[in-house]
């Protein structure tokens, strides 16, 4: 087992460590990210940058990093920033297709098996359903993966304000 | 892909595995924190790791809507997509692809499964009032995700090279080791999400963290303090598997002041969507 495990933590522990820029540069993980003037959300923006934005850290406190960003200094949460570029897009959706939905469902079919015992379920009683429910949930999880939003009905609907927003004490 | 989904399973179930006997000794606790700090040193962004993620995600995501029938319903999906994708402008794991879904049933409650599988419960949404509580919910389930408590929990891993693993004799199947593997680890998994629950520490660290997420969103960050304060007296089946997974609402709720009080978070902050939380539930 100690083998197993062994080569991939060293593996990490290498790239982790492993700098890609200058020691303090850091990078914006998120699409969209605010400079605050204060470590606080209540603090005046400064402004907004996008993924990728590349800041050099100033100072660490609690879940805020003090940062310059091109002639800027100020605050980003420290969530939202890593010492390495963005990770790209990962899918499995790529030839997912060659996966024939019996093969999967044979496979789920057992392991759907124990774990409707696990959750008290009688093994027979869910043996005897196994077989539609499994095809019918791998269904629906690629409907659900399938369902995408519109670029400019996500555009319009993130540029609506709250109209109450101003009448709260 | 077949073989991408049987290896990257695999290797990462023996891992697993070695988890399992672990915590059996007694011996969890140090264990755990050796194996998170490992975790939080390396962070590890690989491919592999990632793929490995969405792979048993996905399998888990598979046996939760077997046993939770999903409420059909595309206008509320629509809905929930879209303040997910608000939420999600703020999300520091910009390499998944998150997706979500209503479970149709009376328990108060929402799940994630490793990758990005998000199910709100219809019982959950009955007790919200309005968009922030949604995106409360929401954003408490990305940072499970998002913050990979359940992957660090099983130690899910891929594996860049598939001779060190010697894994080639799979390639033709899925062979009976990896199904155990598989289920073994699918079934510590539904613990965490339907028994015992995750560790405290990660569901108070989903909290502060999600709480950041709705701040940074323009959402009223406050939103899941006064969710959790209306679903505190609720008893009952509905709220078992919420209730014995989580920390107390009392401990919660404590903690989150003192995050507003740190963060300069007030109720006067942020977008409710008060009406158009209504709407969108009044018309389904």
């Amino acid at each position: 087992m100690m083998k197993k495990i062994v080569p991939p933590l060293l593996t990490l522990l290498l790239l982790g460590f492993h700098p890609s820029g200058s020691a303090s540069d850091v990078y914006l993980q998120s699409l969209q990210g605010r400079l605050y003037s204060q470590p606080a959300f209540n603090a005046t923006m400064i402004d907004e940058l996008q993924k990728g934005a590349v800041m050099q850290l100033i100072s660490q406190q609690k879940s805020w990093s003090e940062v310059r960003y091109q002639n800027k200094e100020g605050w980003i949460s420290s969530y939202l920033i890593k010492a390495t570029p963005p990770t790209k897009p990962v899918s499995l959706l790529t030839g997912e297709e060659s996966e024939s939905i019996s093969d999967s469902a044979r496979r789920r079919a057992s392991v759907v098996t124990t774990a409707g015992a696990a959750r008290g379920l009688a093994a027979s009683e869910r043996r005897a359903r196994l077989g539609d429910d499994i095809r019918r949930s791998y269904l629906q999880l690629r409907k659900i993966e399938r369902f995408s939003l519109g670029e400019e009905e996500l555009n319009h609907f993130l540029a609506t304000q709250d109209s109450a927003r101003e009448e709260r004490p | 892909m077949i073989r991408h989904l049987s290896h990257f399973i695999f290797l990462s179930l023996l891992l697993s595995s070695s988890v399992t006997a672990e915590t059996a000794t007694g011996a969890n606790n140090n264990f755990r924190q050796r194996i998170s700090q490992t975790t939080l040193i390396n962070d590890a962004d690989i491919a592999e790791d990632i793929r490995a993620e969405i792979s048993f995600g996905r399998e888990l995501a598979t046996v939760v809507i077997s046993d939770y029938p999903l409420l059909e319903n595309l206008e509320l999906q629509r809905y929930l997509n879209l303040v997910m994708q608000r939420l999600l402008q703020f999300g520091d794991r910009q390499e998944l692809t998150y997706h979500i879904a209503i479970l149709n049933s009376d328990e108060v409650n929402a799940y994630t499964t490793p990758g990005g599988y998000i199910f709100v419960s219809r019982g959950a949404l009955k007790e919200m009032q309005d968009e922030a509580e949604l995106a409360a919910v929401i954003a408490h389930e990305i940072a499970h995700v998002n913050r990979r408590h359940i992957v660090n929990e099983l130690q899910i891993r891929g594996e860049a090279d598939p001779l060190q693993a010697g894994i080639g004799q799979f390639f033709a199947g899925f062979s009976d080791a990896a199904r155990v593997a598989l289920e073994q680890a699918i079934d510590t998994a539904l613990d965490l999400l339907f028994g015992n629950g995750l560790k405290q520490a990660d569901e108070f660290d989903a909290d502060a963290s999600s709480t950041l997420l709705l701040a940074q969103a323009g959402y009223d960050a406050t939103a899941l303090e006064r969710y959790l304060q209306r679903i505190a007296p609720l008893q009952g089946e509905s709220m078992r598997v919420l209730v014995t997974t989580h920390p107390t609402f009392a401990d919660r709720i404590s903690r989150l002041a003192a995050i507003y009080q740190q963060e300069g978070i007030t109720a006067a902050h942020g977008d409710r969507h008060q009406q158009r939380f209504t709407r969108h539930f009044h018309r389904s």
